[in-house]
Protein backbone atom coordinates (compact mmCIF):
# COMPACT_ATOMS: atom_id res chain seq x y z
CA UNK A 1 0.00 0.00 0.00
CA UNK A 2 1.50 3.52 -0.66
CA UNK A 3 2.06 5.60 1.44
CA UNK A 4 -0.31 8.26 0.23
CA UNK A 5 -3.09 5.35 0.90
CA UNK A 6 -1.74 4.79 4.65
CA UNK A 7 -2.26 8.55 5.44
CA UNK A 8 -5.79 8.26 3.95
CA UNK A 9 -6.80 5.45 5.62
CA UNK A 10 -5.44 6.50 9.25
CA UNK A 11 -7.24 10.47 8.44
CA UNK A 12 -10.65 8.58 7.52
CA UNK A 13 -10.08 6.25 10.70
CA UNK A 14 -9.77 8.93 13.03
CA UNK A 15 -12.76 11.26 11.75
CA UNK A 16 -15.30 8.80 11.54
CA UNK A 17 -14.70 6.23 14.40
CA UNK A 18 -14.53 3.43 12.41
CA UNK A 19 -12.71 -0.13 12.97
CA UNK A 20 -9.18 0.30 10.69
CA UNK A 21 -10.07 -3.03 9.25
CA UNK A 22 -13.48 -1.84 7.45
CA UNK A 23 -11.47 1.14 5.65
CA UNK A 24 -10.84 -1.09 3.10
CA UNK A 25 -10.31 0.75 -0.68
CA UNK A 26 -13.96 -0.21 -1.91
CA UNK A 27 -15.20 1.42 0.92
CA UNK A 28 -17.78 3.88 0.56
CA UNK A 29 -17.89 6.65 2.51
CA UNK A 30 -21.41 7.16 3.14
CA UNK A 31 -22.98 3.23 2.50
CA UNK A 32 -19.91 1.58 4.10
CA UNK A 33 -18.36 3.71 6.69
CA UNK A 34 -21.45 5.90 7.91
CA UNK A 35 -20.87 8.92 7.03
CA UNK A 36 -22.77 11.39 6.50
CA UNK A 37 -22.38 14.98 4.07
CA UNK A 38 -20.44 16.95 7.14
CA UNK A 39 -18.23 14.10 7.25
CA UNK A 40 -17.49 14.22 3.79
CA UNK A 41 -16.62 17.79 3.93
CA UNK A 42 -14.92 17.59 7.28
CA UNK A 43 -12.90 14.91 5.12
CA UNK A 44 -12.09 16.52 2.25
CA UNK A 45 -11.04 19.87 4.16
CA UNK A 46 -8.93 17.24 6.40
CA UNK A 47 -7.17 15.37 3.00
CA UNK A 48 -6.10 19.07 1.62
CA UNK A 49 -4.56 20.04 4.86
CA UNK A 50 -2.35 16.73 4.94
CA UNK A 51 -1.67 16.84 1.49
CA UNK A 52 -1.39 20.23 0.78
CA UNK A 53 -3.58 19.56 -2.04
CA UNK A 54 -6.74 21.51 -3.36
CA UNK A 55 -9.80 19.92 -4.17
CA UNK A 56 -12.26 21.53 -5.66
CA UNK A 57 -15.98 21.06 -5.02
CA UNK A 58 -16.66 19.63 -8.34
CA UNK A 59 -14.11 17.30 -7.23
CA UNK A 60 -15.24 17.07 -4.02
CA UNK A 61 -18.28 15.67 -4.87
CA UNK A 62 -17.32 12.50 -7.01
CA UNK A 63 -15.36 10.88 -4.00
CA UNK A 64 -17.10 8.42 -3.11
CA UNK A 65 -14.77 6.02 -1.75
CA UNK A 66 -11.99 5.72 -0.01
CA UNK A 67 -9.58 4.63 -3.89
CA UNK A 68 -11.59 7.66 -4.99
CA UNK A 69 -9.78 9.98 -2.64
CA UNK A 70 -6.57 7.93 -2.45
CA UNK A 71 -6.54 8.49 -6.77
CA UNK A 72 -7.62 12.02 -6.78
CA UNK A 73 -4.66 13.00 -4.06
CA UNK A 74 -2.22 10.51 -6.01
CA UNK A 75 -3.33 12.41 -9.05
CA UNK A 76 -2.66 16.15 -7.85
CA UNK A 77 -0.17 16.34 -5.13
CA UNK A 78 2.54 18.68 -5.52
CA UNK B 1 -42.03 39.95 32.10
CA UNK B 2 -41.20 39.71 28.54
CA UNK B 3 -38.34 41.85 26.97
CA UNK B 4 -39.92 42.67 23.61
CA UNK B 5 -38.24 42.52 20.35
CA UNK B 6 -35.81 44.86 18.82
CA UNK B 7 -36.21 45.03 14.74
CA UNK B 8 -32.94 43.85 13.22
CA UNK B 9 -31.53 45.39 9.80
CA UNK B 10 -31.73 42.74 6.87
CA UNK B 11 -31.29 43.43 3.27
CA UNK B 12 -30.85 47.47 3.85
CA UNK B 13 -33.76 47.74 6.28
CA UNK B 14 -35.40 47.55 9.46
CA UNK B 15 -37.67 44.23 9.89
CA UNK B 16 -39.13 42.02 12.73
CA UNK B 17 -36.67 39.23 14.18
CA UNK B 18 -39.68 36.76 12.93
CA UNK B 19 -39.10 34.39 9.92
CA UNK B 20 -41.75 32.19 8.06
CA UNK B 21 -39.87 28.75 8.24
CA UNK B 22 -39.72 27.72 4.48
CA UNK B 23 -42.22 24.62 4.29
CA UNK B 24 -41.85 22.43 1.25
CA UNK B 25 -44.16 21.47 -0.64
CA UNK B 26 -46.31 23.77 -0.71
CA UNK B 27 -46.93 24.37 2.49
CA UNK B 28 -45.86 28.10 3.06
CA UNK B 29 -46.22 30.11 -0.75
CA UNK B 30 -46.44 33.30 -2.02
CA UNK B 31 -49.84 33.89 0.08
CA UNK B 32 -48.11 33.16 3.62
CA UNK B 33 -45.35 34.64 3.31
CA UNK B 34 -46.39 37.91 1.40
CA UNK B 35 -48.41 38.85 4.61
CA UNK B 36 -45.57 37.80 6.67
CA UNK B 37 -43.26 40.17 4.78
CA UNK B 38 -46.64 42.60 4.83
CA UNK B 39 -47.07 42.25 9.04
CA UNK B 40 -43.08 42.80 9.27
CA UNK B 41 -41.03 40.09 9.21
CA UNK B 42 -39.10 37.70 6.66
CA UNK B 43 -41.47 35.89 4.76
CA UNK B 44 -40.32 32.63 3.15
CA UNK B 45 -41.75 31.14 -0.03
CA UNK B 46 -41.09 27.58 -0.19
CA UNK B 47 -39.07 27.11 -3.41
CA UNK B 48 -39.37 22.98 -3.33
CA UNK B 49 -41.62 22.30 -6.41
CA UNK B 50 -43.64 24.99 -5.72
CA UNK B 51 -47.05 25.49 -7.30
CA UNK B 52 -47.35 27.72 -10.91
CA UNK B 53 -50.76 29.09 -12.10
CA UNK B 54 -52.33 29.06 -15.94
CA UNK B 55 -53.40 32.31 -17.19
CA UNK B 56 -56.78 32.09 -15.41
CA UNK B 57 -54.98 31.65 -12.09
CA UNK B 58 -55.58 27.73 -11.54
CA UNK B 59 -53.01 25.66 -10.12
CA UNK B 60 -50.87 23.91 -12.67
CA UNK B 61 -50.75 19.89 -11.83
CA UNK B 62 -47.24 18.87 -12.12
CA UNK B 63 -47.98 15.60 -14.14
CA UNK B 64 -44.77 14.05 -15.57
CA UNK B 65 -45.47 12.79 -19.29
CA UNK B 66 -41.82 12.05 -20.46
CA UNK B 67 -40.68 8.10 -20.65
CA UNK B 68 -37.75 8.17 -19.15
CA UNK B 69 -36.70 9.42 -15.43
CA UNK B 70 -33.84 11.64 -16.53
CA UNK B 71 -36.60 13.77 -19.17
CA UNK B 72 -39.08 13.49 -16.04
CA UNK B 73 -36.15 15.13 -14.38
CA UNK B 74 -36.14 18.31 -16.64
CA UNK B 75 -39.88 18.43 -16.39
CA UNK B 76 -39.41 18.78 -12.73
CA UNK B 77 -37.11 21.56 -12.93
CA UNK B 78 -39.07 23.46 -15.36
CA UNK B 79 -41.99 23.04 -12.70
CA UNK B 80 -40.05 24.03 -10.26
CA UNK B 81 -38.67 27.14 -11.63
CA UNK B 82 -41.75 28.27 -12.85
CA UNK B 83 -43.47 27.60 -9.99
CA UNK B 84 -40.84 29.72 -7.65
CA UNK B 85 -41.09 32.74 -10.09
CA UNK B 86 -44.54 32.50 -10.32
CA UNK B 87 -44.95 32.67 -5.97
CA UNK B 88 -41.93 35.15 -5.63
CA UNK B 89 -43.89 37.78 -8.15
CA UNK B 90 -47.19 37.28 -5.99
CA UNK B 91 -45.51 37.34 -2.20
CA UNK B 92 -43.90 40.46 -3.59
CA UNK B 93 -46.73 42.09 -4.59
CA UNK B 94 -48.61 41.36 -0.94
CA UNK B 95 -45.65 42.17 0.53
CA UNK B 96 -45.93 45.70 -1.03
CA UNK B 97 -42.67 46.95 -0.08
CA UNK B 98 -42.83 45.99 3.68
CA UNK B 99 -40.45 43.13 4.92
CA UNK B 100 -38.55 41.12 3.03
CA UNK B 101 -39.16 37.74 0.80
CA UNK B 102 -36.65 34.90 1.66
CA UNK B 103 -36.97 31.83 -0.90
CA UNK B 104 -35.58 28.39 0.76
CA UNK B 105 -34.90 25.54 -1.34
CA UNK B 106 -33.33 21.86 0.04
CA UNK B 107 -29.44 21.33 -0.98
CA UNK B 108 -30.13 17.83 -1.63
CA UNK B 109 -33.10 18.38 -3.92
CA UNK B 110 -32.78 17.38 -7.54
CA UNK B 111 -31.30 20.41 -9.87
CA UNK B 112 -31.34 22.06 -6.65
CA UNK B 113 -28.68 24.59 -8.38
CA UNK B 114 -30.15 24.81 -11.74
CA UNK B 115 -33.42 25.89 -9.67
CA UNK B 116 -32.09 28.07 -8.17
CA UNK B 117 -30.40 30.27 -10.85
CA UNK B 118 -33.02 29.62 -13.10
CA UNK B 119 -35.02 31.27 -10.13
CA UNK B 120 -32.83 34.05 -9.40
CA UNK B 121 -32.10 34.91 -13.12
CA UNK B 122 -35.97 35.75 -13.12
CA UNK B 123 -36.91 37.57 -9.90
CA UNK B 124 -33.91 38.08 -8.21
CA UNK B 125 -34.48 41.32 -7.85
CA UNK B 126 -37.23 40.69 -6.03
CA UNK B 127 -35.35 37.92 -3.36
CA UNK B 128 -33.94 39.44 -0.16
CA UNK B 129 -32.21 35.95 0.96
CA UNK B 130 -32.12 32.36 0.34
CA UNK B 131 -32.21 29.81 2.95
CA UNK B 132 -31.01 26.66 2.34
CA UNK B 133 -30.33 23.53 4.38
CA UNK B 134 -30.69 19.51 4.08
CA UNK B 135 -27.35 18.82 3.24
CA UNK B 136 -24.21 21.00 2.93
CA UNK B 137 -24.72 24.24 1.10
CA UNK B 138 -21.44 25.02 0.61
CA UNK B 139 -22.07 26.69 -2.89
CA UNK B 140 -24.78 28.58 -1.80
CA UNK B 141 -22.90 31.74 -1.10
CA UNK B 142 -21.29 31.73 -4.15
CA UNK B 143 -24.55 31.55 -6.21
CA UNK B 144 -26.77 34.18 -3.92
CA UNK B 145 -23.66 36.66 -4.32
CA UNK B 146 -23.81 36.44 -8.13
CA UNK B 147 -27.42 37.37 -7.70
CA UNK B 148 -26.91 40.12 -5.25
CA UNK B 149 -28.86 38.49 -2.39
CA UNK B 150 -28.57 37.20 0.63
CA UNK B 151 -27.58 33.69 2.05
CA UNK B 152 -28.82 32.49 5.10
CA UNK B 153 -27.99 28.32 5.62
CA UNK B 154 -29.72 26.40 7.84
CA UNK B 155 -27.51 24.59 10.08
CA UNK B 156 -27.40 22.00 13.09
CA UNK B 157 -23.92 22.70 14.77
CA UNK B 158 -21.53 24.84 15.38
CA UNK B 159 -19.48 21.97 13.22
CA UNK B 160 -21.58 22.26 10.54
CA UNK B 161 -20.90 26.40 10.04
CA UNK B 162 -17.18 25.61 10.54
CA UNK B 163 -16.99 23.69 8.05
CA UNK B 164 -19.10 25.43 5.53
CA UNK B 165 -17.52 29.10 6.37
CA UNK B 166 -14.12 27.63 6.16
CA UNK B 167 -14.95 25.70 3.04
CA UNK B 168 -16.64 28.60 1.37
CA UNK B 169 -18.69 31.16 3.00
CA UNK B 170 -15.87 33.30 4.02
CA UNK B 171 -15.03 34.18 0.68
CA UNK B 172 -18.35 35.90 0.27
CA UNK B 173 -19.14 37.60 4.25
CA UNK B 174 -21.19 40.30 2.67
CA UNK B 175 -23.63 38.74 1.63
CA UNK B 176 -24.47 36.21 4.47
CA UNK B 177 -27.92 37.45 5.94
CA UNK B 178 -27.84 35.22 8.86
CA UNK B 179 -27.05 31.70 10.12
CA UNK B 180 -30.20 29.59 10.82
CA UNK B 181 -29.98 27.26 13.83
CA UNK B 182 -32.57 23.92 13.65
CA UNK B 183 -32.82 22.00 16.83
CA UNK B 184 -32.77 18.98 15.16
CA UNK B 185 -34.73 17.63 17.97
CA UNK B 186 -37.64 19.60 17.62
CA UNK B 187 -38.02 21.03 14.31
CA UNK B 188 -40.63 20.06 11.43
CA UNK B 189 -39.49 18.53 8.54
CA UNK B 190 -35.78 17.29 7.13
CA UNK B 191 -33.77 19.05 10.06
CA UNK B 192 -29.67 18.18 10.32
CA UNK B 193 -29.52 15.53 12.76
CA UNK B 194 -26.11 14.45 12.04
CA UNK B 195 -24.79 11.17 12.51
CA UNK B 196 -22.67 11.97 15.52
CA UNK B 197 -25.77 13.33 17.47
CA UNK B 198 -28.61 10.86 19.34
CA UNK B 199 -31.82 11.27 17.62
CA UNK B 200 -33.19 10.35 21.22
CA UNK B 201 -31.32 12.34 23.29
CA UNK B 202 -32.17 16.13 22.56
CA UNK B 203 -29.71 18.91 23.87
CA UNK B 204 -30.33 21.98 24.84
CA UNK B 205 -30.24 24.45 22.11
CA UNK B 206 -28.50 27.40 24.32
CA UNK B 207 -25.06 25.84 24.51
CA UNK B 208 -25.41 24.77 21.05
CA UNK B 209 -26.28 28.17 19.21
CA UNK B 210 -24.00 29.50 22.05
CA UNK B 211 -21.14 27.50 20.42
CA UNK B 212 -22.24 28.50 16.84
CA UNK B 213 -21.76 32.13 17.93
CA UNK B 214 -18.20 31.25 18.96
CA UNK B 215 -17.30 29.57 15.62
CA UNK B 216 -19.20 32.62 14.26
CA UNK B 217 -16.88 35.05 16.06
CA UNK B 218 -13.68 33.13 15.36
CA UNK B 219 -14.70 33.61 11.73
CA UNK B 220 -14.85 37.20 12.18
CA UNK B 221 -18.42 37.85 11.65
CA UNK B 222 -19.94 40.12 13.71
CA UNK B 223 -22.40 39.92 16.51
CA UNK B 224 -25.00 42.06 14.47
CA UNK B 225 -25.30 39.52 11.72
CA UNK B 226 -28.32 37.35 13.44
CA UNK B 227 -28.83 33.35 14.43
CA UNK B 228 -31.93 33.02 13.40
CA UNK B 229 -32.99 30.09 16.22
CA UNK B 230 -35.40 27.56 14.53
CA UNK B 231 -37.21 24.68 15.84
CA UNK B 232 -39.05 24.13 19.31
CA UNK B 233 -40.20 27.98 18.90
CA UNK B 234 -43.85 28.60 20.38
CA UNK B 235 -43.87 31.20 23.02
CA UNK B 236 -41.40 33.85 22.88
CA UNK B 237 -41.48 34.25 26.40
CA UNK B 238 -39.83 31.12 26.56
CA UNK B 239 -36.73 32.85 25.31
CA UNK B 240 -37.02 35.74 26.98
CA UNK B 241 -33.05 35.38 28.43
CA UNK B 242 -32.19 34.81 24.43
CA UNK B 243 -33.39 38.07 23.69
CA UNK B 244 -30.38 41.35 24.29
CA UNK B 245 -28.00 38.36 25.49
CA UNK B 246 -24.78 39.67 24.57
CA UNK B 247 -22.92 35.85 24.45
CA UNK B 248 -25.57 35.03 21.90
CA UNK B 249 -25.47 38.10 20.01
CA UNK B 250 -28.54 39.10 17.59
CA UNK B 251 -30.84 36.67 17.41
CA UNK B 252 -33.82 35.96 15.79
CA UNK B 253 -36.61 33.50 15.44
CA UNK B 254 -38.57 31.29 12.97
CA UNK B 255 -41.71 30.31 13.13
CA UNK B 256 -42.34 26.56 11.09
CA UNK B 257 -45.27 24.98 12.60
CA UNK B 258 -47.17 28.16 13.98
CA UNK B 259 -47.87 29.93 10.63
CA UNK B 260 -49.52 26.68 8.99
CA UNK B 261 -52.63 27.50 11.25
CA UNK B 262 -53.44 31.29 9.53
CA UNK B 263 -56.11 32.27 7.26
CA UNK B 264 -53.44 32.65 4.49
CA UNK B 265 -51.68 29.34 5.14
CA UNK B 266 -51.63 27.21 1.71
CA UNK B 267 -52.62 24.05 3.49
CA UNK B 268 -56.04 22.32 2.88
CA UNK B 269 -58.38 22.71 5.73
CA UNK B 270 -58.10 18.69 6.60
CA UNK B 271 -54.67 19.17 7.42
CA UNK B 272 -55.94 22.20 9.40
CA UNK B 273 -57.82 20.34 11.53
CA UNK B 274 -55.89 17.76 12.16
CA UNK B 275 -53.04 20.23 13.82
CA UNK B 276 -55.17 21.66 16.60
CA UNK B 277 -56.16 17.86 17.30
CA UNK B 278 -52.96 16.99 17.80
CA UNK B 279 -51.45 15.33 21.50
CA UNK B 280 -47.88 15.75 22.93
CA UNK B 281 -45.44 12.62 21.50
CA UNK B 282 -47.53 12.45 18.29
CA UNK B 283 -44.56 13.59 16.43
CA UNK B 284 -42.00 11.27 15.43
CA UNK B 285 -38.51 12.07 14.78
CA UNK B 286 -37.82 9.80 11.98
CA UNK B 287 -35.22 8.03 9.40
CA UNK B 288 -37.76 6.74 6.63
CA UNK B 289 -37.19 10.23 3.79
CA UNK B 290 -35.94 8.71 1.02
CA UNK B 291 -33.32 11.80 1.57
CA UNK B 292 -31.79 9.33 4.16
CA UNK B 293 -31.84 12.56 6.48
CA UNK B 294 -33.83 12.15 9.74
CA UNK B 295 -36.72 14.24 9.62
CA UNK B 296 -39.64 14.75 11.80
CA UNK B 297 -43.59 14.03 11.16
CA UNK B 298 -47.02 13.82 12.54
CA UNK B 299 -47.31 9.96 13.34
CA UNK B 300 -49.99 9.05 11.42
CA UNK B 301 -51.14 5.95 9.99
CA UNK B 302 -49.08 6.79 6.64
CA UNK B 303 -46.24 6.86 9.25
CA UNK B 304 -47.56 4.15 11.31
CA UNK B 305 -47.91 2.22 8.03
CA UNK B 306 -43.87 2.84 7.50
CA UNK B 307 -42.81 1.52 10.75
CA UNK B 308 -44.85 -1.32 10.43
CA UNK B 309 -43.44 -2.41 7.55
CA UNK B 310 -40.01 -2.03 9.55
CA UNK B 311 -40.79 -4.05 11.51
CA UNK B 312 -41.60 -7.13 9.30
CA UNK B 313 -38.22 -7.06 8.07
CA UNK B 314 -35.95 -9.87 8.57
CA UNK B 315 -32.00 -10.60 7.96
CA UNK B 316 -30.93 -13.16 5.25
CA UNK B 317 -27.56 -14.48 3.57
CA UNK B 318 -27.51 -16.43 0.24
CA UNK B 319 -25.90 -18.89 2.10
CA UNK B 320 -26.54 -20.97 4.81
CA UNK B 321 -24.64 -19.84 7.64
CA UNK B 322 -24.63 -19.10 11.22
CA UNK B 323 -28.03 -18.83 12.52
CA UNK B 324 -29.45 -18.83 9.31
CA UNK B 325 -30.85 -22.57 8.84
CA UNK B 326 -34.12 -22.19 7.40
CA UNK B 327 -34.97 -20.90 3.66
CA UNK B 328 -37.95 -18.52 2.96
CA UNK B 329 -38.97 -21.29 0.88
CA UNK B 330 -43.20 -20.38 1.10
CA UNK B 331 -42.23 -17.65 -0.46
CA UNK B 332 -39.19 -17.40 -2.36
CA UNK B 333 -39.61 -20.50 -3.78
CA UNK B 334 -36.08 -21.82 -5.50
CA UNK B 335 -34.33 -19.18 -4.49
CA UNK B 336 -31.52 -19.10 -1.67
CA UNK B 337 -32.93 -16.94 0.94
CA UNK B 338 -31.48 -18.39 4.75
CA UNK B 339 -32.84 -16.87 7.73
CA UNK B 340 -32.63 -17.69 11.22
CA UNK B 341 -35.22 -19.94 13.00
CA UNK B 342 -37.05 -17.06 14.40
CA UNK B 343 -37.36 -15.13 11.33
CA UNK B 344 -38.86 -18.01 9.81
CA UNK B 345 -41.38 -18.38 12.25
CA UNK B 346 -42.21 -14.75 12.15
CA UNK B 347 -41.82 -14.70 8.62
CA UNK B 348 -44.48 -17.32 7.90
CA UNK B 349 -46.93 -15.37 10.37
CA UNK B 350 -46.85 -12.04 8.57
CA UNK B 351 -47.47 -14.47 5.12
CA UNK B 352 -50.42 -15.98 6.63
CA UNK B 353 -51.64 -12.86 7.70
CA UNK B 354 -51.92 -11.65 4.20
CA UNK B 355 -48.04 -10.02 3.62
CA UNK B 356 -47.40 -12.80 1.31
CA UNK B 357 -45.02 -10.11 -0.89
CA UNK B 358 -40.94 -10.40 0.25
CA UNK B 359 -39.38 -7.04 -0.59
CA UNK B 360 -35.74 -7.04 -0.86
CA UNK B 361 -33.69 -4.40 0.51
CA UNK B 362 -30.56 -2.77 -0.11
CA UNK B 363 -29.46 -3.97 3.67
CA UNK B 364 -29.75 -7.92 3.07
CA UNK B 365 -32.81 -8.10 4.47
CA UNK B 366 -36.36 -8.45 2.94
CA UNK B 367 -39.49 -6.77 4.10
CA UNK B 368 -43.26 -8.19 3.96
CA UNK B 369 -45.84 -6.46 2.28
CA UNK B 370 -49.28 -7.06 0.95
CA UNK B 371 -49.77 -7.60 -2.69
CA UNK B 372 -51.45 -4.08 -3.04
CA UNK B 373 -48.63 -2.30 -1.27
CA UNK B 374 -46.20 -4.05 -3.29
CA UNK B 375 -47.74 -2.50 -6.50
CA UNK B 376 -48.18 1.28 -5.04
CA UNK B 377 -44.51 0.75 -4.13
CA UNK B 378 -43.05 -0.49 -7.39
CA UNK B 379 -45.29 1.91 -9.45
CA UNK B 380 -43.88 4.50 -7.29
CA UNK B 381 -40.39 3.32 -7.98
CA UNK B 382 -41.24 3.02 -11.83
CA UNK B 383 -42.46 6.74 -11.93
CA UNK B 384 -39.55 8.68 -9.63
CA UNK B 385 -39.08 12.17 -11.29
CA UNK B 386 -35.91 12.19 -9.95
CA UNK B 387 -36.89 15.16 -7.11
CA UNK B 388 -33.90 14.68 -4.95
CA UNK B 389 -29.83 14.54 -5.83
CA UNK B 390 -30.13 10.94 -4.31
CA UNK B 391 -32.82 8.86 -3.23
CA UNK B 392 -32.28 5.60 -1.23
CA UNK B 393 -36.52 4.73 -2.07
CA UNK B 394 -35.99 4.84 -5.84
CA UNK B 395 -32.76 4.66 -6.33
CA UNK B 396 -32.10 7.81 -8.34
CA UNK B 397 -28.84 9.93 -8.58
CA UNK B 398 -28.68 12.94 -10.21
CA UNK B 399 -24.93 11.61 -12.19
CA UNK B 400 -24.25 10.20 -15.55
CA UNK B 401 -25.81 7.01 -14.13
CA UNK B 402 -28.83 7.89 -12.83
CA UNK B 403 -28.05 5.56 -10.48
CA UNK B 404 -27.06 5.18 -6.74
CA UNK B 405 -25.95 2.07 -7.47
CA UNK B 406 -27.59 0.16 -4.59
CA UNK B 407 -31.45 -1.52 -4.68
CA UNK B 408 -34.24 0.25 -4.21
CA UNK B 409 -35.43 0.68 -0.68
CA UNK B 410 -39.07 -0.57 -0.44
CA UNK B 411 -38.78 0.63 3.50
CA UNK B 412 -39.05 4.31 2.39
CA UNK B 413 -41.49 6.20 0.26
CA UNK B 414 -41.71 8.28 -2.91
CA UNK B 415 -41.78 12.15 -1.20
CA UNK B 416 -42.64 13.69 -4.20
CA UNK B 417 -45.46 12.37 -4.78
CA UNK B 418 -47.04 12.13 -0.99
CA UNK B 419 -45.95 16.04 0.12
CA UNK B 420 -47.65 17.10 -3.27
CA UNK B 421 -50.35 14.90 -2.59
CA UNK B 422 -51.04 16.27 0.72
CA UNK B 423 -50.70 20.02 -0.02
CA UNK B 424 -53.26 19.53 -2.91
CA UNK B 425 -55.94 18.06 -0.59
CA UNK B 426 -55.07 14.10 -0.54
CA UNK B 427 -55.97 12.13 2.19
CA UNK B 428 -53.82 13.27 5.64
CA UNK B 429 -54.13 9.60 6.46
CA UNK B 430 -52.49 8.53 3.93
CA UNK B 431 -49.81 10.82 3.40
CA UNK B 432 -46.51 12.46 4.91
CA UNK B 433 -47.46 15.06 7.13
CA UNK B 434 -44.53 17.01 8.52
CA UNK B 435 -44.68 19.16 11.50
CA UNK B 436 -42.23 20.28 14.30
CA UNK B 437 -42.50 18.77 17.58
CA UNK B 438 -44.48 21.64 19.39
CA UNK B 439 -47.84 21.16 17.27
CA UNK B 440 -49.47 19.82 19.70
CA UNK B 441 -49.39 23.46 21.12
CA UNK B 442 -52.23 24.25 18.74
CA UNK B 443 -54.69 22.35 21.00
CA UNK B 444 -53.95 23.94 24.10
CA UNK B 445 -52.57 27.47 23.43
CA UNK B 446 -55.75 29.41 24.18
CA UNK B 447 -55.03 31.74 21.35
CA UNK B 448 -56.80 29.43 18.91
CA UNK B 449 -59.51 28.74 20.89
CA UNK B 450 -62.98 28.12 19.87
CA UNK B 451 -61.60 27.07 16.43
CA UNK B 452 -59.66 30.61 15.97
CA UNK B 453 -57.45 30.97 12.95
CA UNK B 454 -55.82 34.21 12.88
CA UNK B 455 -54.52 36.00 9.91
CA UNK B 456 -50.95 36.02 9.60
CA UNK B 457 -50.44 39.78 10.51
CA UNK B 458 -52.99 38.81 14.22
CA UNK B 459 -50.12 35.80 14.50
CA UNK B 460 -47.44 38.37 14.03
CA UNK B 461 -48.86 40.61 16.13
CA UNK B 462 -49.76 37.73 18.89
CA UNK B 463 -45.55 36.54 18.73
CA UNK B 464 -44.47 40.18 19.16
CA UNK B 465 -46.57 39.73 23.04
CA UNK B 466 -44.20 36.91 23.88
CA UNK B 467 -47.46 34.58 23.90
Amino acid sequence: MSEIAERVKKIVVEHLGVEADKVTEQASFIDDLGADSLDIVELVMAFEEEFSVEIPDDAAEKIATVKDAIDYIEANKG
Amino acid sequence: MFKGLKPILYNGREVLPLIEGGKGVSATNHASSGAWAAAGGIGTVSAVNADSYDPTGKIIPQVYHAATRRERHEELVEYAIAGAVDQVRRAHEIADGKGAININVLWEMGGAQRILHGTLEQVGDLVAGVTCGAGMPYKLSEIAASYGVHYLPIISSGRAFRALWKRAYSKVPEWLGAVVYEDPWLAGGHNGLSNAEDPRAPQDPYPRVKELRDVMRDGGIPDDVPIVMAGGVWYLRDWNDWIDNPELGSIAFQFGTRPLLTQESPIPQGWKDKLTALDEGDILLHQFSPTGFYSSAVRNPFLRSLEARSERQVDFTKIETGEHVRQLDFVMKGRNYWVSEAAYQKARGWFEAGYTEALKTPDSTVVFETPQQRDVIRKDQADCMGCLSHCGFSAWKDTETNSTGRLADPRSFCIQKTLQDIAHGGDTDENLMFAGHSAFEFGRDPFYSNGFVPTVKQLVERIQTGD
